[in-house]
């Protein structure tokens, strides 16, 4: 008895069905339910037995059950039956109220839905790995004399010494892009039944531990997760690369071809990567391939390779802080004396694998982009601000007509209304409004999501419901939490002004609105200014920088160069092709200059070398290119000192006869001060060492080229080495672009006839190097959208406000026009008002707007300064719409017969 | 005629016919029992109502129970007309039953 009286139904629930229920059948419900409640409680338990309950309360309700009362006269609960009636005859009366608001709120809700899901989608990055929340990423924090960065890359070695010395090392993985210092995989190809080859280039190869699947759970379609990468000549593919070369056929067990002669595989297929990955890769290879190969990868010793994105999985009650502590110094024990002689230090640092997207320090050597926290509440915030306006529209908008509904309010009064009721219909009115603004904001959210998702340029999935958000109970408590929100926010106000009119007053005519809700409208009009010029002054400023970069001066010219790919496979014929291939090539008169080369501007460059003076102990990382004697005039670089690379000049560092020799190279200004030169001319005949560990080289500086940008203008120029030695991963053409069609069509034939069997491919080097600023480009999008739905509802509220204002002083503007008053002069002292509000929003908004820009631009290593621009377009923006909505309804009213307005009443 | 009864109102119908206590509860309960489906019990009630209308059944209330928080139950009961109506129904499929060749169904 005791437990029965703890365990009761939920009360709401109770009431609820009391309050609805017909008093005649009330009995028979409550009691049944009660019983069905206790039967259960003992059967079910009581949470399910309490949540039973409630589903059967509303299952109750029917048209039988409701109470009669509710649809009759002579009883509180009729009177909801006036309001509603009220509610749609308010609604239709005032269609432009209504649309403002409606449209506005629906605008709003539907901006804040969208943006929900980009917020949810960007803050679900790797969580769908089982235990995300114990595998960390290690990078490292390398300190050298003036020189601190953060790796995404550390060597091969701390991996598995951290699995050696540490109990709460679980498991480790670490994974090599193809490419990089390793046997090179560039094409795979298949040979079916029939004898039909397929070839395609592979770029997105990773090679990685055979502990793979143990750390990620990248779910596999087939294959064992334990085994899949046990072989050395085994490879995952992903579904669609499966699809790709084996159509329907089962891809278990086949062979594909490495570079055509090495075999691998098929043990595994995963399914394709998820959108929201931070690592994207098409194939997977096991590093017992490379040691098969011999050549010389010795994974334990390695200290000195930082190449290698590594992750490990640390056990379930491991202390993380502690083993972060532990960790830091592990490279400084194993490889403590080399790093000393450098002056510079490496710590390990671990990174939650969920923090990868959103919440990475400044990192080198990631090869993905990765998000930006800041940028994602950044967003919310302004669809917040949105909501805001459409907010301040409802409640300006239903104040400002409290003078037209004063008589209404009244007369509701004398017949007998109570303040509680007229709050209710208020209110009422308020939930009515905003419901439907919710359905519609839903619609709204479902047809505008595929754009959005272009907009955003992230892989979210193409319907709404790919993301997961709408299963999240939190994502509708939001939306139930909006709407009450709204309601209560936009209705209370008005609702609480209305009933408060004093009858007499009100019907006598006298009325007219209080001062302190003026007051209160002043504010919220002058908060929608400060937020439109905050948007106003962003976006200008986002389109500025964007644009600012789109047309640097780079260091070398973008324009007019067209990038073909040689085919990569290389054999003993390769070089003597790629030579006919350029010889035929330079006959064409529409092509300028010709020149190949290992990596090109725009391009993540993968090689590096290390560079010192012989005097000097301290490496130098510098980038490499591999560059004939056309690569300078080609891309129109400049050079300061010395000469340009000959002809017949060719890296002597691997050609054992020229032992001792100097290798003649080019080095640009960044490499040159690197190595502690303080003018360019100061390097020039200098012999200088290059090499990586023990091998090195002697090479002589034959000339020195200015800083050219080999990425976006978010990074600083980069020390480069050009050494001369013809190895083409990309031809550059210099081409005359009048003749463009010709050209190609002339490029394509020659490249059919010195590569047969290859596909021919090209692109433009300026639309690859603006690549790098889609993100920026996509920022600027989603806040010129976002600020523009902003300023729209903003610019509908004004309108609306104005008309009301105008309306209200029609006899005014009458008896003005009679005494002499031009309209120009009644449009000046009408918008008088605004002008004072837009004056003081300004002075608050343009301050802060310049703080967060200017931290914004910071961000950008080349960066535009905040100019005049800023300052002066909010500003004219808004008064100039202002101006015109005070304009068109006062000439209206201005031109028509003032007789009409004086004889009303 | 007023004997176009639903599958569920026969049912419910029939089960008040035996139950000694024939309210919400019991008969969704005995409803599950013997169809082994679920329903629930506002379900019942609207049946229950629906028959009361149909004059098939009559009610009257009952006693209370603390466990039913002090309100009483509803018990119904079959009218004759309730009774005449389901016999109606019973010899009606026994017809049709019979119009069945007893051949087809042993084939089956």
């Amino acid at each position: 008895m005791n437990q029965q009286e703890k365990d009761t139904p939920p009360k709401w629930a109770d009431k609820f069905l009391v309050w609805y229920h017909a008093p005649e059948l009330i009995e028979e419900a409550q009691g049944d339910l009660y019983e069905a409640f206790h039967r259960r409680c003992k059967e079910v338990g009581v949470r399910r037995a309490r949540f039973l309950f409630v589903a059967d309360v509303l299952r109750s309700i029917s048209l039988r059950t409701i109470d009669r009362s509710f649809f009759s006269p002579g009883n509180p609960r009729p009177m909801l039956r006036n309001y509603t009636t009220l509610t749609c005859r308010m609604l239709l009366r005032n269609k432009v109220f209504s649309f403002i608001n409606i449209f506005g709120l629906a605008v709003g809700m539907a901006a804040v839905f969208l943006i929900m899901q980009y917020v949810y989608f960007e803050s679900s990055y790797d969580r769908f790995h089982k235990d995300s929340d114990r595998i960390f990423r290690v990078y490292m924090e390398r300190q050298a004399p003036n020189r601190h960065i953060n790796t995404a890359t550390i060597h091969p070695g701390p991996a598995p010494a951290m699995k050696a010395e540490f109990p709460e090392v679980e498991e480790y993985v670490r994974m090599l892009p193809q490419g990089i210092r390793m046997p090179r995989i560039v094409t795979m190809s298949y040979v079916d039944g029939k004898g039909n080859e397929k070839v395609f280039y592979e770029e997105n190869i990773y090679t990685v531990d055979p502990s793979f699947f143990k750390v990620f759970s990248f779910p596999l379609l087939s294959g064992n997760p334990a085994d899949v990468l046990k072989e050395a000549h085994s490879i995952v593919l992903s579904e669609s690369i499966a699809q790709k070369y084996f159509g329907s056929e089962d891809p278990m067990g086949k062979t594909l071809m490495g570079n055509g002669d090495r075999p691998f595989q098929v043990t595994g297929v995963f399914k394709n990567i998820p959108g929201n990955s931070h690592v994207h890769f098409d194939m997977l290879v096991s590093f017992l391939f490379v040691e098969q190969t011999g050549s010389g990868f010795d994974q334990a010793g390695h200290w000195k390779w930082p190449e290698f994105y590594t992750y490990v999985k640390l056990a379930p009650d491991a202390d993380v802080k502690a083993f972060k502590e532990k960790v830091a110094d592990l490279i400084i024990r194993h490889n403590g004396a080399y790093l000393k002689e450098r002056s510079s230090s490496e710590h390990l640092r671990l990174q939650a694998l969920t923090d990868i997207h959103l919440r990475s320090p400044d990192m080198i050597q990631e090869r993905e982009v990765r998000g930006s926290e800041q940028i994602v509440y950044f967003l919310l915030l302004i669809a917040g601000l949105i909501l805001l306006i459409a907010w301040i529209n409802y409640i300006n908008l239903s104040t400002s007509k409290s003078v037209e509904r004063a008589k209404e309010v009244g007369l509701r009064k004398v017949v007998g209304a109570l303040k509680r009721q007229l709050i209710l219909q208020f209110l009422l009115e308020s939930f009515a409004l905003n419901l439907m603004a919710l359905l519609i904001s839903l619609v709204l959210t479902w047809l505008a999501y595929p754009y959005f998702t272009e907009l955003t340029g992230e892989n979210m999935g193409s319907s709404l419901f790919d993301t997961g958000l709408v299963r999240e109970p939190s994502f509708w408590w939001a939306i139930v939490g909006i709407f009450l929100t709204g309601s209560f926010l936009a209705g209370l106000y008005p609702a609480f002004v209305l009933s408060a009119f004093r009858i007499v007053t009100v019907l006598k005519g006298k009325f007219s609105a209080s001062k302190s809700g003026i007051a209160l409208r002043k504010v919220l009009v002058t908060s929608q200014f400060i937020i439109s010029v905050g948007l106003i002054g962003g976006t200008i400023m986002i389109f500025k920088q964007v644009e600012f970069m789109k047309n640097y001066e780079l260091g070398f010219a973008k324009e007019q160069l067209l990038i073909v790919k040689p085919p990569k496979v290389m054999d003993s014929l390769a070089q003597v092709r790629h030579e006919s291939f350029k010889a035929e090539l330079k006959q064409s008169t529409a092509i300028r200059n010709i020149t190949a080369s290992s990596d090109i501007p725009g391009a993540l460059i993968t090689n590096r070398q290390s560079i010192r003076n012989p005097e000097d102990e301290g490496l130098q990382r510098v980038f490499q290119y591999y560059v004939d004697h056309a690569f300078a005039d080609t891309y129109g670089l400049k050079i300061l000192v010395g000469r340009n690379l000959r002809e017949d000049e060719r890296l002597l560092a691997f050609n054992p006869d020229a032992e001792g020799l100097p290798s003649p190279i080019m080095l640009n200004r960044r490499a040159v001060e690197s190595l502690g030169y303080k003018n360019p001319e100061d390097a020039i005949n200098q012999r200088i060492y290059f090499g990586l560990g023990d091998r090195e080289w002697l090479a002589e500086i034959v000339g020195v080229v200015d800083n050219f940008s080999q990425q976006s203008l978010k990074t600083e120029y980069e020390p480069m080495i050009f050494l001369p030695l013809p190895y083409a991963e990309y031809f550059t053409l210099n081409i005359d672009m009048t003749r463009l069609k010709e050209t190609v069509a002339y490029v394509k034939d020659k490249y059919e006839a010195s590569f047969p069997g290859n596909p021919f491919d090209y692109f433009f080097m300026d639309d690859y190097f603006n690549k790098q600023y889609a993100a920026d480009l996509q920022f600027q999008k989603v806040f010129a959208l976002f600020s523009t739905l902003a300023l729209v509802i903003a610019g509908l509220g004004l309108y609306g406000l104005t008309i009301f204002m105008i309306t209200q002083r029609t006899k005014e503007i009458a008896v003005r026009k009679i005494l002499g008053a031009s309209v120009p002069n009644m449009i000046g002292l009408f918008s008088k008002g605004f002008v004072r509000l837009i004056v003081i929003a300004n002075l608050i908004a343009l301050p802060a707007t310049y703080f967060l820009v200017q931290r914004w631009l910071n961000t950008f290593a080349f960066r535009i300064d905040i100019g005049w621009l800023m300052f002066a377009a909010p500003p004219l923006t808004l008064l100039m719409i202002s101006i015109f909505t005070v304009a068109v309804h006062t000439v209206k009213k201005a031109l028509s017969n003032p007789v009409n307005a004086l004889r009303v009443e | 005629m007023n004997s176009q009864l639903g599958n569920l109102e026969e049912a419910v119908l029939l089960i008040a016919l035996y139950l000694d206590e024939v309210y919400g509860v019991s008969v969704t309960e005995e409803y599950k029992k013997q169809s082994g489906n679920d329903i629930s019990i506002p379900a019942i009630h609207t049946v229950l109502r629906r028959l009361e209308d149909k004059g098939l059944l009559k009610s009257k209330m009952g006693e209370s129970s603390p466990e039913r928080g002090g309100r009483r139950k509803r018990l119904y009961e079959a009218t004759r007309f309730g009774l005449q109506i389901i016999r109606d129904i019973k010899t009606q499929r026994i017809r049709l039953w019979s119009k069945i060749p007893q051949l087809e169904l042993d084939k089956k």
